[in-house]
């Protein structure tokens, strides 16, 4: 077990810059997403923590040693692939047993080995069989048990669970997490999909074109987006974001309409997001509350996903399934505390 | 999906009947005219199949020539380039399907434009070259000559064929622990074999029916068996029956051969299907 520790990395592909300047140290027996959108770099930055690409500058350490110049074979990590790479030519039980095999290690010491980690994973009857006769999250299981084979110092995971249906994804993000725990294994999980991130991991750190937007807690960043880019791409349905003026102590919805604030503010352009479960609808005015207009109601059977506008700026809103909507006359309020502001320009939080 | 009808298979049948006499009756023929004498060679059409056969005609190609040596040579130098083309092609089609470097395609489509090259075109230098070397008349040379001729076809096919393997596969082994040529020859060139074998099969056969660089570059010494067969036709007389003869110890080992190895063939050549 160990520390991954990465220093101002790196990488260009020719002239193209993929990583601009990424530090990160995942801590002895944390998991950490690399969470981001399709072509953000993710893949590349676990491709060269396993030694599998070269980076332009910096530095790697496993376990406080630097790894850098080493090879894969020689950092000790271990792997799971999105196709998981199974060997085709080879039974499972030789897929499990190669990395054992490479080290020379005793024909019964493998045995037991492959025993031992075909019944945590659940695949011994599955031993004398070939890649191409297991399903999708057989193959899974196998990629798995294959990874955790030599009891390496590392895990590295790029979006395991994304050619899984959904329901069997939501059963194995479950099972890797545990896994994980039990073993405790440091372990660097690639995805696009937030719902895993935000469930499996100590700590997510969010990157946007290769450079970290935010590391946080699955809570932190949820709760204190640390700008316009993680506030959009965390939660579903996505944060309520408007772009507003300020005035005096008040924020000014394009319609003209002002709104607390409850701090002062910088003049000028800014966006004030609230997430669609925040905010409060119903068919009573308060004292804060605004006029709104329904126009479409999604019926997900555990809530509604309520479409609609304030005046003409558009709204999304979660409400609870348990309660009737109100009808024509609703209104909806924005509470204070669950108000964020980012610079418009910038998109930092304020 | 409904039954095909009757009619649908009797074309079908009837198509790959027609196909089947078009590839497969002159070998027949040239079979029959093998255990003929001269004379019966002459024979009107109704005495092509009736006719008492005789071996006569393998008995004097034997007793005139070295076939036996010229078929040696044959199969070493078959056998030899191959062995070349193979082991340089698939290492030159791995860098083509694995790396990206300024100018691959280009050097990929120049690689592949050396096999549209019109043969002939190459002899005449290739010959004063080999002079030059005491190449000629030597299976080391024929060896080489069929080499630059097999290696296109290798680079090519092998290049497709290992682009469809994932590279996953090696880079897996990698993190297992092993190096970057011990993940090759562990992991890619036990899923290529199937593949690796039918590109094997049509570089012998390229070789074993090669004519005219075997012509122009070989005398005595390193002749092989396609060459002989013409001399059976002289000035003095047209031996239809040696060169069928001839013409069947040069195919035999071949059909056999593709016989055997028919169902490899196929298989290496639909290669690409790995599941991922
Ligand atoms: N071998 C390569 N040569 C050139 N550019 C590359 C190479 N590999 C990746 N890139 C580029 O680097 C960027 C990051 O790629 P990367 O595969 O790391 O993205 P990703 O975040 O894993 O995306 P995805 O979610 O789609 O897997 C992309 O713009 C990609 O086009
Ligand atoms: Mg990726």
């Amino acid at each position: 077990m160990a520390s991954i520790e990465v220093k101002n990395l790196k990488k260009k592909f020719g002239e193209v810059k993929v990583i601009e300047d990424f530090s990160l140290t995942v801590k002895d027996r944390e998991f950490i997403s690399l969470l981001g959108p399709s072509g953000c770099g993710k893949s590349t930055i676990l491709r060269i923590v396993a030694g599998l690409e070269e980076l332009t500058s910096g530095n790697i350490l496993i376990g406080g040693k630097v790894v850098t110049p080493l090879e894969p074979k020689d950092r000790d990590i271990a792997m799971v692939f999105q196709n998981y790479a199974l060997y085709p030519h080879k039974t499972i039980f030789e897929n499990l047993a190669y990395g054992l095999r490479i080290r020379k290690k005793s024909e019964t010491e493998i045995t037991a080995r492959v025993k031992e980690v075909a019944s945590l994973l659940q695949i011994e009857q599955l031993l004398e069989r070939r890649p191409a006769q297991l399903s999708g999250g057989q193959q899974q299981r196998v990629a798995m048990g294959r990874a955790i084979m030599r009891e390496p110092q590392a895990f590295l995971f790029d979006e395991p669970l994304s050619n899984l249906d959904a329901k069997l994804r939501n059963h194995m993000r479950v099972e890797i997490r545990q896994l994980q725990q039990r073993l405790g294994i440091t372990t660097l999980y690639v995805t696009h999909d937030q719902v895993e991130a935000m469930t499996m991991s100590d700590r997510i750190v969010v990157l946007n074109q290769g450079d970290i937007e935010q590391i946080g807690r699955p809570l932190e960043i949820y709760e204190k987006p640390a700008s316009l880019f993680v506030a959009n791409f965390i939660g579903s349905p996505a944060m309520n974001l408007i772009k507003v003026k300020t005035d005096a102590g008040n924020v000014v919805l394009p319609s003209g309409s002002p709104v607390a604030a409850g701090r002062t503010l910088p003049s000028g352009e800014i966006t004030l997001g609230i997430r669609p479960e925040r905010i409060k609808l119903s068919g009573n005015k308060g004292a804060q509350s605004l006029p709104y207009r329904i126009t479409l109601v999604e019926e997900l059977g555990s809530q509604k996903i309520v479409h609609g506008n304030i005046e003409g700026t558009d709204l999304t809103v979660v409400f609870p399934e348990d309660t009737a909507l109100p009808g024509e006359a609703a209104f909806v309020d924005l509470p204070l505390n669950y108000l964020h502001f980012f610079d418009a320009r910038s998109g930092k939080r304020l | 999906m409904s039954p095909k009808s009757r009619l649908y298979w009797i074309v079908c049948y009837g198509i790959l009947a027609l196909y089947g006499a078009f590839t497969l009756l002159p070998i027949l023929y040239l079979a029959v005219s093998s255990f003929k004498t001269q004379q019966q060679i002459y024979d009107g059409i109704a005495a092509t199949f009736w006719f008492t056969p005789t071996l006569d005609s393998y008995r004097f190609i034997f007793e005139t020539k070295p076939i036996l040596q010229m078929l040696t040579n044959t199969l070493i130098v078959s056998v030899g380039s191959t062995v070349f083309s193979l082991f340089f092609g698939t290492i030159a089609a791995y860098g083509l399907a694995r790396y990206n470097f300024r100018g691959r395609d280009d050097l990929a489509f120049y690689i592949l434009s050396i096999r549209m090259f019109p043969p002939i075109v190459a002899a005449l230098p290739i010959f004063m070259i080999f002079n030059g070397l005491n190449l000629l008349d030597t299976k080391t040379g024929l060896i080489i000559a069929y080499t630059t001729f097999n290696l296109p076809f290798v680079v090519w096919m092998m290049t497709g064929f290992i682009k469809a393997v994932p590279v996953q596969l090696e880079e897996a082994a990698m993190v297992d622990g092993q190096s970057h040529l011990g993940a090759i020859w562990d992991i890619l060139v036990p899923v290529l074999r199937p593949s690796i074998f039918a590109v094997a099969i049509f570089c012998i056969i390229f070789s074993w029916n090669e004519f005219l660089f075997a012509l122009i570059l070989t005398k005595s010494q390193a002749k092989t068996l396609p060459v002989a067969i013409p001399e059976f036709i002289t000035w003095t007389e047209v031996g239809w029956n040696y060169v069928a003869a001839a013409g069947m110890v040069l195919v035999a080992p071949v059909l056999v051969f593709s016989f055997l190895a028919q169902r490899y063939m196929v298989r290496g050549m639909s290669m690409g299907a790995i599941k991922d």
